[in-house]
Order: structure tokens, then sequence, then C-alpha cells
């Protein structure tokens, strides 16, 4: 590519036009029109369609020749791929330096949608225009409050940001974002790649203030090299979350060397984004919990995690898991044993996990998390147990039998949940330290009042403790990340 | 694609600094002879030359060759049995309990490659290698011999002492530089490498061209 593309102007518009508006809420050209107006974007909003004067209290135009000069300088295009390509020239002319094209019908459809594909990119490079898509779903940029995209949800704002190949996989995770409360700053569904590829996304997301932590879904490469010399740029300063799609067809590999028969697609990807110093997921969903950890905690100075539980077999059901990881089930240290001795009866485990074995009172958990997190070689804490009151406090609720006295208890376990939610948010704020909440039932209910302050504040939850676990270990890797240039 | 013999492989990797074992090409028997009681005895006799690069597969390898009277048996008979053969390989033979491989490769979407792996007959059963990127700095290769499920076997083995690292990454470090200083090289096999005692020496190498 000959020129620098301008995704910052994409990301942050002064102005933005939805470029063929439907009058019809099963139409793209609406519904980008709809989810642009419902988030709230500030800057000047038009529309053009020639046949109706106005869509959703908009004023359509005629045609993007009347549209105000310098009033938009980014471009949502609703239209088929003749049309999209023909309508370039009059909108640079009004001032348009970038456009999202939504159209299928271009390299994904055979050759002549290749050749189309192809019109579409030089005519972009000649006009200086940057053009995200083809064959996509749209884009957010929560600090712009702009939803440019013709599917749902619009997520809550924050710092991570998302380039997917898949539309789809792109609304999987920000739905994700909205249901346990993780913030988004930029979401892309990168389309055909025709002129700006997943590096130059990569690349911006590195850096963009607004972003602290990356996710991207990859299925087919226009350049492997620049995309690794992109993930090697960004990944010294900040998590890069790769997932890849479509890894399992290698037929087609010739391999006249033996090194050429071990070098699977697969492998050498995997290769490449480690070596690069990024994090490789198994699937969006443990991507999305990668990235929610990174974005919501503070990254651990080692690799030493101790487990605080008051639910034995998920505690050991973790200490099996760390034990896999490359993370370190630390041993309790002597002191630490000794001050948690003044908290609890004999019958704890006196070991990591540290099982309080049902010997805690109103106290004792809000006081042990900042005594435990707090010791100078505790590196990280998985806590297990929380919303087990609130469990209870549930039943009580719900209950057909129910007296002054239960609830009175349900409200007893209920403010004890919050007070754990608390003590947990504080003391990981306070200490710098990360600490990893799992339990199903911020699932199964999430009402219950522990995960539910959790997920709340905007911290993560996880639904399992080996998944925290992954997690975890992740972060530990990315804190001792030993690749060059870091 | 052209491939260079094993002879011509191994000399231009040599050129990289790639340790491999001591040999000498032979036209006659008596060629043959000189040069197997100059490399010493024990030796291996190898087809070389053209078309020769799947050599085991054509009875075209004789290890452990301890005597000129051996020497002449095995001699003949690899010559009966490949006519079209020219020349042969003298080798010094390596002992050695441990085998790995290690590779350049140029992958289509990201170029360069280096590979290490776990060799010999368990290698088939098990796939275990690493790769990185190149170019890359001489850490990546300590931390890809590493990365090996196998790489216990770097370690003392079987009365065998560690082996010397320093020396298996001067070999990766030959092959991957060899692989970018031409263009043309599309491959590189280097299979086996024997660890004899603590040293790794490269035994046979194959350079695949354009």
């Amino acid at each position: 590519m000959n020129f620098q593309p301008n995704l910052d102007t994409l990301f942050n518009p002064k102005g933005i036009a939805v470029i063929g508006a439907s009058t019809h809420p099963g139409k793209f050209g609406f519904v980008a029109l709809h989810n642009i107006l419902a988030a709230g974007f500030e800057g000047n909003v038009f529309a053009t369609n020639p046949k109706t004067p106005e869509i959703l209290g908009v004023q359509t135009l005629e045609s993007v020749k009347s549209i105000p000069e310098s009033s938009i300088d980014v471009a949502m295009i609703c239209l088929g791929p003749e049309q999209t390509i023909a309508v370039l020239p009059e909108l640079a002319e009004k001032g348009v330096k970038a456009g999202f094209v939504v159209s299928g019908g271009f390299r994904e459809s055979g050759f002549e949608g290749t050749e189309l594909e192809k019109e579409l990119v030089e005519v972009a490079n000649s006009l200086e225009m940057t053009i995200a898509g083809p064959n996509g779903q749209g884009f957010v940029s929560t600090p712009a409050n702009l939803c440019s995209q013709i599917v749902s949800p619009y997520p809550p704002t924050g710092n991570l940001s998302i380039a997917s190949q898949s539309g789809n996989i792109l609304s999987a995770m920000l739905n994700q974002a909205r249901a346990k409360n993780i913030g988004i700053a930029r979401a892309i569904s990168i389309g055909n790649q025709a002129q700006v590829d997943i590096a130059e996304y990569i690349r911006y997301f590195g850096r963009d203030p607004e972003t602290k932590v990356i996710v991207s879904y990859v299925e087919g490469l226009p350049n492997g090299r620049d995309f690794y010399d992109s993930l090697k740029e960004v990944s010294c300063g900040k998590p890069v979350i790769i997932i890849r799609g479509g890894t399992t067809s290698d037929g087609a590999k010739a391999a006249s060397s033996h090194t050429g028969s071990m070098a699977s697609d697969q492998k050498i990807f995997e290769t490449a984004v480690t070596q690069a110093g990024a994090i490789l997921a198994s699937d969006p969903n443990e991507a999305f919990e990668f990235a929610a950890a990174f974005a919501t905690k503070p990254l651990p100075n080692g690799r030493k995690v101790i487990v605080v539980t008051t639910a034995g077999g998920w505690g050991v059901i973790t200490a099996d898991a760390i034990s896999r990881s490359r993370l370190d089930l630390m041993e309790l240290p002597q002191d630490l044993e000794e001050q948690i001795n003044q908290f609890l009866p004999p019958r704890w485990s006196k070991n990591n996990p540290v099982d309080l074995a049902g010997g805690e009172t109103r106290d004792t958990i809000p006081s042990l998390i900042p005594l435990i997190l707090g010791h100078p070689q505790v590196d990280s804490m998985i806590f297990l147990g929380l919303g087990i009151q609130g469990n209870v406090a549930r039943t009580y609720k719900e209950s057909p039998v129910a007296t002054a006295e239960t609830e009175k208890m349900a409200n007893f376990h209920i403010s004890q949940e919050k007070r754990y939610a608390q003590a947990i948010i504080k003391s990981s704020k306070d200490f710098g330290k990360p600490v990893f909440v799992a339990t199903e039932i911020g699932i199964t209910d999430t009402h219950n009042a522990g995960p539910k302050a959790l997920i709340d504040a905007g911290e993560t939850c996880f639904s399992s403790p080996l998944s925290a676990v992954k997690a975890l270990e992740a972060m530990a890797n990315f804190s001792h990340r030993e690749h060059e240039g870091c | 694609m052209k491939s260079l013999t094993e002879f011509e492989s191994k000399r231009l990797l040599n050129e990289f600094g790639l340790v491999s074992c001591k040999e000498s090409v032979a036209k006659s028997f008596e060629e043959a002879s000189s040069a197997a009681s100059e490399i010493g005895y024990p030796i291996v006799l190898k087809i070389s030359g053209d078309g020769t690069e799947h050599k085991s597969e054509l009875g075209g390898v004789k290890l452990g060759i301890n005597n000129e009277a051996d020497l002449s048996l095995a001699y003949n008979e690899m010559q009966i049995n490949n006519s079209e053969v020219s020349e042969f390989l003298i080798c010094e033979h390596i002992a050695g309990k441990r085998e790995f491989i290690a590779g350049y490769h140029i992958d289509r979407d990201f170029g360069p490659t280096l590979m290490f792996g776990l060799g010999g007959i368990f290698a088939e059963a098990f796939t275990d290698v690493s790769f990185r990127l190149l170019p890359c700095p001489r850490e990546e290769l300590l931390r890809m011999v590493h990365e090996l499920k196998s790489n216990v076997l770097l370690n003392q083995f079987r009365s065998e002492p560690d082996v010397d690292l320093e020396a298996l990454a001067d070999i990766l470090e030959a092959i991957a530089e060899c692989g970018l200083a031409d263009p043309s090289i599309q491959a590189i096999d280097v299979n086996p490498i024997l660890i004899n005692g603590n040293r790794p020496i490269a035994v046979d190498a194959l350079v695949i061209k354009l």
C-alpha cells in the first residue's frame, strides 16, 4: 500500500454519513443509521436516500453531492459493490477521509468480485481514502459514542479493542462485553481486508491511547510477515491476544523437504504469535476471558499464586490446574501461616490452597484477603467460593416457609457477599496485585450479591477456576515476556 | 527444484560454521580405500551424486565398516545395486545415542523459518519439533531447543553427558545463516545431528534450491 491508512479519522470522526440509508428496519442502511443515532454520536450525522425525505428524524439527502462541504470525514457505505466504487470520488470531494464498506460481492464471491475489489482499492488509493471492509458488519468506537454497525450490540465503554475477520465472532465478544460489563474502546469487523489489513489495525490499536488490550480473530493473512512484525511492535507495550480460525486444512503445502513437511500452518502460526510476544487463545471465549483479565487487573509481578477457598473441591481442582501451568502454587510462608492461625480455628488447611474449612466468622474473609495478598512473597490470588452465602440467601428469599429469622439471615448473607467483593476489589487496588474470582454462580445466578458486586464494579468474574488459571498464566507470561526488544 | 548432493550441502553449510563429520568423495575403490585410511576406521560408505537424496531407500548407506576388506565388500555390493551412481562418500562413523534434526524452510505466509526436533526412529511416531521465524537472536535458538517435549535428552542421559548447548546453537545458527544468505535456497534438512559425547555433529544434510 502506498499511503498510510487513516484509522484515527475512521474511529474519531467529526461527522459521518450513512450512504444508502433505508426506511426499512430490516435493511442494513436503516440499522446502521439507527445504531449511530441510538449510541449518541455527537458529531454531524447525514444520510442519503434519493426517495425519502426523512428517516428516524434525520433529513435525508438525495445524493452525496447535497452533503454540506466539510461537514463529514467518514462514510458508512451501505450500497452495492458497483455503486460503492462509483460514490467514492464524490465522497472524497466532500472531505471524506475514511469509509467502511458493508457490501459483499467482492473477492469472497469469485472472479468478478475480485476484479471489483481491485478497482475499489485502486480508486480509494488514488483518492487517498482509507477503506475498511468490504464485506464487513461495521465498527464501534466508544470514545466517540459511535456505533456504526449493521448488527448489535453496542458495548460498554472501556479500553479493550477488537479487530475480527468474522463479524459474528466480533458480535459474540461484544455480547460478552455487555454481559460481563467489560468495556470496549474500538471494535471492527475487518471484512475482506482489501485495503487495510489486520496488521494495520493492530498497529493502530498499539498507538491508540484509548486502547490498553487488543484482541484479534484471524483467518487468512494477506501478509503473514507484516502481521508478525505488527505483533512484535505492539506486544512490547500492550497485550495482543490472537485467535486463529481455519487451521485444519493443510493439504496445499508442498513438502519437498523433511523440514517443510513438519511446518504445518498451525505450528508456524503459533510460532509467529508467541515469538512476537503476543498471546494465543484457543477460542473466542478464552480470548475474551484473557482480554477481560488484562483489561481489568494489574499484572502480577511473578508466578507465585495463593488459592483461598471456602469450597474444598474447587480448591483441589484449582491446585491441579496450577500444577499443570507455568504458575507457581507457592508454599505458604511460615509467617503468613502464623498470622492466618489467629483468624481461624485449627482445622483450616495450613497450606496452599488456604482452605478455610468452614471456620470463618463475620470478619474472617475481609481480614484474610488483604493479609494474604499484602504478603511480600505473594504475586496473585485466586479466590473461590464467592456467592455461596448468597446462594443460601436466595433460597431463604424464595422460601415458602420464610420467617423473620430466615429473612434476617438472608440479608446478613447478602451484606457479607458484598463485603467480600469489596475486600477483593480494594485489596487488589491497594497492593497492585490481581485477584481472580472464579465461581459458576456469576452465570447461574446473576443477581447473587457477591458476583454481582464484582461485575457491577467492572471486575471479571470467571465461571470456572480452570479459565481463571489460564488467564492468570497468560498475564504472568506477559509480565515476564522475554522476547526481543522488551 | 534442485538439490545439492550431500557432500555439496555439507560444504556449503560448513562455510557458515556447521560442524559435520569428516568425509571425502571417492570415484574409485582405490580413492575410497585411501580416504578411509585417512579418516580412520570405522567409516560409513554412502552413494553420492545426483539422484541420491533418498540413498537409504536405495540401499546406499552402509554403517560401521571396520576395515578394508569390509569396505571392498560393501563397495562392490553398492556398485552393483546402484549402477548409475558414479561416486561414493566415505564418512567418519559418529557414535551417538541421541539424534536430533534441524532444518530451514520458507513458509508461504511467514517466510524463512528454522526447525529443530527430535530425530531417530521415534521421530516418525512422535512429532516433536519447534520452529522460529528468521532472522532471530541467538537466545531464541536456545529457547527453541528447550521447547522440545523431549528436552530431557539434552541433559545427562544414560551415562552420556549434558549436550553442549552452545555448540547446538552454533549448528542452528549456521543453518539459519546459510538459508538466509541465498534466496534461491528453499529448504535445508540436517538429519541426523548426532550427539557424540557432549558434541552435536551434523551427519547428513540436504540443501534444496530453486
